[in-house]
């Protein structure tokens, strides 16, 4: 049974249309994640959802009901809202319980879940805190609490880990998973952490201005990205794309090239070369970037500037000529006029994936 | 320096708030003669005279009764009525909502003696007249603008997302409305009532014209003491301190309740 459904949802605010011509079907208990730019509608998105927007054209159904009209309480969804949004007269304990004694849970049950849910987010030693008493992260956590102890089918997370430091935010991430897992819930994650699109997502939406660029599994956009945008949009330095012929522009990942030592040295004289299986050009090493994990080399090519990891350990110096290659397998092909995606081993592939 | 000026300013300005008061206070307990010698007496054998005739030769208990009821009735029927106005306007805010709120204005730009005849006729040939209600009616329309306008914008200091968490955690509007925003409005309907009573407690042209011999109030009330050739300055002064007294009291009551900032750390500065 597919859950969550919307049919050419559209919401304007007078001229701008936050949400455009919307077609989204969430399955049951899946884990999806929506991305894109600031004010591209996500957030929009999931208001529409819990019912806090009035639709200005299309249909939203859950669990094949229409409910366009039924109010955000009979949708038995839980929402982080990106700003917080705590109750400033409540204690972090009585934010996180607000919800349950409304839907009259009774009160050793409440108490029982706010405490489990308190312990599993850091936020025992806080439960008598008022909001304005707490920090950034541990506000965010609370309003994370306030959600999840509410056990309802549905989540609507707007990017709950946004102000987390690193190491809380992946101890989160796992719990957000597991909860997922246990409650059996569908959740629906707005986030701009590329690494929590991969890994959370069973399936994740590309939205630019409203419009839905790519859905699809993490594996399908990142290596079948559907037009330039979500090609340069997933994937961390973004992907390089280089003027290869005229009007096709190809995209390859920094991850995808190899760097080797040019025989002659310097110079961007040797033309670029390509055979059935693998792409060289060459460029001079501009700038370093040393993360630890990883070195981030950019190169100056006759293709302009391009990106590219490698191994720490591989050494390279600023300054001098490098050939790089990549696999035919790896680059990606784009309409220059219209941005689409020129090859067609994404459809092959989909037929794979849903056998 | 810049500090020195600062106070200097602040006592010179609280100077000249606070020194009627004081002169209505030293007038209310000085002695016929010495309220008009020339030059005006600082230091002078004090008497509660004048406060023996207000309360002795007028009903002024009846009139403090009166003035109470009738500010009382405003402030809470004006709250009630600007509460819902203001919160309808802002949530379902619409071109015709905003004007609403700036149409309340053309009744306070009206000079009241404009009206103040018609309103006469009205209650009179309704026999209306002499009427609690009449009043705190025509009050309420008094107070309503600024009390919509002030509630609105305490209304706005509550960001939206508030009542949107209430709605999805399971309450109804009015159930979100009744739960989170009202016990944020605290302050403002507190700032409000304060407006609302002491305008209506300090109304005269209404009240002087539409009340009776049972529902006169204070400042009608302190007529009586202007006669044809002599106006009794001392009793009218004694007057303006007992009227001053019940207000000052309360304002200086909800004081500590006017705090800003009740909404900090709702959301993400
Ligand atoms: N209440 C509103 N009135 C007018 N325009 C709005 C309103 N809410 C959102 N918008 C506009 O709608 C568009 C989408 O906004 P939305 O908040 O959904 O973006 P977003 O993808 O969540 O962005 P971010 O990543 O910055 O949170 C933006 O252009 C925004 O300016
Ligand atoms: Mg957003």
């Amino acid at each position: 049974m597919n859950l969550i459904e919307l049919r050419s949802v559209s919401k304007k605010y007078g001229n701008t249309e936050a949400v455009k011509n919307f077609d989204l079907t969430i399955k049951e208990r899946e884990f999806i994640v929506l991305v894109g730019p600031s004010g591209c509608g996500k957030s929009t998105t999931l208001r529409i959802i819990a019912g806090l927007e009035e639709l200005s054209e299309g249909t939203v159904l859950i669990g094949n009901q229409i409910v366009n009209d039924l109010a955000p309480k009979d949708r038995d969804i839980a929402m982080v809202f990106q700003n917080y949004a705590l109750y400033p007269h409540m204690s972090v304990y009585n934010n996180m319980a607000f919800g349950l004694r409304m839907h009259k849970v009774s009160k050793d049950e409440i108490d029982l879940r706010v405490r489990e849910c308190a312990e599993i987010l850091e936020l025992t030693d806080l439960l008598n805190r008022k909001p304005r008493q707490l920090s950034g992260g541990q506000k965010q956590r609370v309003a994370l609490g306030r959600a999840i102890v509410r056990k309802t089918k549905f989540f609507l997370l707007d990017e709950p880990l946004s102000n987390l430091d690193a190491k809380l935010r992946v101890q989160m991430r796992a719990e957000i998973i597991k909860l997922h897992r246990k409650l059996k819930a569908t959740m629906i994650y707005v986030t701009h952490d590329q690494i929590e699109a991969m890994t959370m997502g069973d399936r994740i939406v590309v939205m630019k201005e409203g419009e839905i660029q790519q859905l699809g599994t993490p594996d399908e956009i990142y290596n079948y990205p559907l037009n330039l945008f979500v090609a340069g949009f997933i994937g961390m330095p973004p992907m390089n794309f280089l003027d290869w012929d005229p009007g096709v522009i190809l995209g390859v990942r920094p991850e995808h090239i190899r760097l080797s030592e040019k025989k002659g040295g310097a110079g961007l004289t040797d033309a670029a070369r390509s055979s059935n299986k693998e792409y060289s050009i060459s460029g001079n090493v501009e700038v370093i970037e040393y993360t630890g994990a990883e070195k981030q080399v950019f190169l100056q090519t006759s293709f302009g500037q391009l990106v590219v990891r490698t191994e720490p350990g591989q050494s390279i110096m600023e300054g001098h000529g490098y050939t790089l290659s990549f696999n035919a397998q790896n680059i990606h092909l784009f309409d220059q006029s219209s941005g689409m995606r020129l090859q067609h081993g994404f459809s092959k592939k989909i037929s794979v994936i849903n056998e | 320096m810049k500090r020195l000026a600062a106070n200097l300013l602040l006592i010179i300005l609280s100077a000249v708030y606070v020194f009627p008061i004081v002169w209505l206070i030293m007038i209310s307990f000085k002695y016929q003669v010495d309220i008009f010698s020339i030059p005006p007496k600082w230091i002078f054998a004090p008497t509660l005279e004048h406060y023996r005739n207000v309360f002795l030769n007028s009903s002024v208990i009846d009139f403090l009764a009166n003035s109470l009821i009738i500010a009382v009735g405003t402030t809470g029927l004006g709250l009630l009525v600007s509460l819902l106005a203001a919160y309808g306007c802002t949530h379902y805010a619409s071109k015709i909502s905003n004007r609403f709120i700036y149409s309340l204005f053309l009744l306070r730009m009206l000079p009241g003696v404009a009206v103040v005849v018609p309103i006469y006729l009205v209650a009179s040939k309704t026999a209306m007249l002499d009427n609690y209600l009449t009043l705190i009616l025509v009050h309420v329309c008094i107070v309503l603008p600024i009390a919509v306008l002030m509630l609105q914008n305490f209304i706005l200091d509550i960001p939206k997302e508030l009542e949107e968490a209430a709605m999805i955690d399971g309450c109804s509007r009015f159930g979100a409305f009744k739960r989170v925003v009202l016990p944020l409005m605290g302050p403002g309907l507190i700032a409000t009532s304060v407006l609302s009573l002491i305008m209506s407690w300090n109304e005269f042209l209404f009240s002087m014209t539409l009340s009776g011999y049972s529902t006169q109030t204070l400042p009608v009330g302190v007529t009586a003491f202007m006669a044809d050739k002599t106006i009794n300055w001392g009793e009218i002064a004694a007057m303006g301190v007992v009227m001053i007294i019940p207000v000052a009291i309360f304002t200086l009551t909800v004081q500590k309740y006017l705090v800003k900032g009740l909404t900090m750390g709702a959301v993400k500065e």
